[in-house]
């Protein structure tokens, strides 16, 4: 496991679910405590799903103590105007979307946890998963393509 | 990767983590140097690889050197052991499942396989290169014409080795590889009396071109291997 790969994405899921970049940054190095204290490194496999786990009940502990706080604003990464726009009406279109079709999303398709791994966390079958994945992305898509921004 | 994925990474970028470098330094993971990684890997290379590399070069030793025989179609039928030894050696996290948690260690399957094709390939290239000398010691062939009919054989079952064993997962796929090493082997050391035309000079324009097709195409199935070590990582 690429330690440093995984703490970006348990950062950025962490900084999604909790919409503070402080808060993100101390959950995820108590993720990585935690998760060595145990030792997971010798279950192998389920490495992925542990370190998920514990940043997403660290997490949903963070949130009932926080006050629920709007999305941070930083400075983007150089891109054209033209991406900018496009940014801004994919966030409007995400927003649409509930918080565990959020989730899914950026499990799947930005962090690339295997869907076996997104089954376990969730507590879903590989089925369940496929399925609400399929929900997700094809509401995803419509949205977008309302916004004109799907062909 | 579709326009509405690219999107969604793009939205979902947090801002830079502040504290990563100074978090992940106190874990003190020491840096290692890639010729101390060779060397690391080359202890789990099992020993019987080394011991069949050996068995064929003293045999080729004894035949050319001390009974001053003809050892180049010998040689020639070895060389696929060789191949064998080599690509099972390759695919071993594969055929006994450990795939999964070489993934999940400290170097990734990927750089794994990739040191142990490098060593392997290595010390396959200088035993083929002293075997190509031994051949070629009392067979009166050119060195070129000696060095492609023992390196030829060795191609061919590397390259249906690898194929086989992307193909067939497990244990059935080292036997599939054995049992293809063994035909090419046997077919090597009976061509050479029963089919001469082969080995004629006249053929010797196609061998070249069959060897070099065969390194292209060992090379595509190293490629493909490295790669669905990747998908096996996110699949």
């Amino acid at each position: 496991m690429d330690l440093e790969e995984q703490y970006d994405k348990i950062y950025r899921y962490c900084y999604f679910r909790l919409h503070s970049r402080e808060l993100a940054e101390d959950v995820t190095q108590e993720t990585f405590l935690r998760y060595f204290e145990h030792d997971y490194r010798l279950t192998s496999g389920a490495a992925l799903r542990c370190l998920y786990t514990i940043a997403r009940n660290l997490c949903v502990d963070v949130s009932r103590k926080a006050q629920p706080l709007p999305l941070e604003e930083f400075p983007p990464i150089e891109t054209t105007e033209e991406q900018t726009m496009t940014g801004i009406a994919v966030k409007s279109v995400l927003s649409k979307l509930d918080d565990g079709e959020r989730e899914l999303l950026l499990l799947r398709y930005v962090n690339e946890v295997p869907v076996a791994e997104i089954g376990r966390l969730l507590g879903i079958s590989r089925f369940a998963v496929y399925r609400k994945l399929l929900s997700a992305s094809n509401r995803f898509r419509e949205e977008l393509r309302k916004e004109d921004l799907h062909e | 990767m579709n326009n509405w994925k690219r999107e969604l990474r793009r939205t979902f970028a947090a801002p830079p983590p502040q504290r990563k470098r100074e978090f992940l330094r106190q874990w003190g993971m020491p840096r290692m140097s890639v010729f101390r990684f060779l060397l690391t890997q080359t202890g789990y290379i099992r020993k019987w690889v080394w011991c069949v590399s050996a068995l064929i070069f003293t045999a080729a030793v004894v035949g050319a050197g001390v009974l001053s025989r003809n050892m180049l179609w010998e040689i020639s039928a070895l060389t696929p052991l060789l191949a064998l030894v080599a690509v099972c050696e390759s695919g071993r996290s594969e055929c006994y499942e450990m795939a999964e948690l070489e993934l999940a260690t400290r170097f990734s399957l990927r750089s794994v396989t990739m040191a142990r094709l490098c060593i392997l390939g290595a010390e396959n290239l200088v035993l083929l290169c002293l075997l190509t000398l031994l051949g070629l010691w009392h067979s009166g062939f050119p060195s070129l014409a000696a060095g492609v009919y023992i390196l030829t054989p060795f191609l061919l079952t590397s390259f249906l080795g690898l194929y086989a064993l992307r193909r067939i997962r497990g244990r059935e796929g080292v036997s599939v590889c054995a049992g293809l090493a063994l035909f090419i082997s046997v077919s090597v050391f009976f061509t050479h009396n029963s089919l001469p035309y082969l080995y004629a000079e006249s053929c010797l324009s196609w061998w070249i071109a069959g060897a070099l097709a065969l390194c292209a195409g060992i090379a595509t199935q190293y490629a493909t291997m490295l790669k669905q070590t990747e998908e096996l990582a996110w699949n």
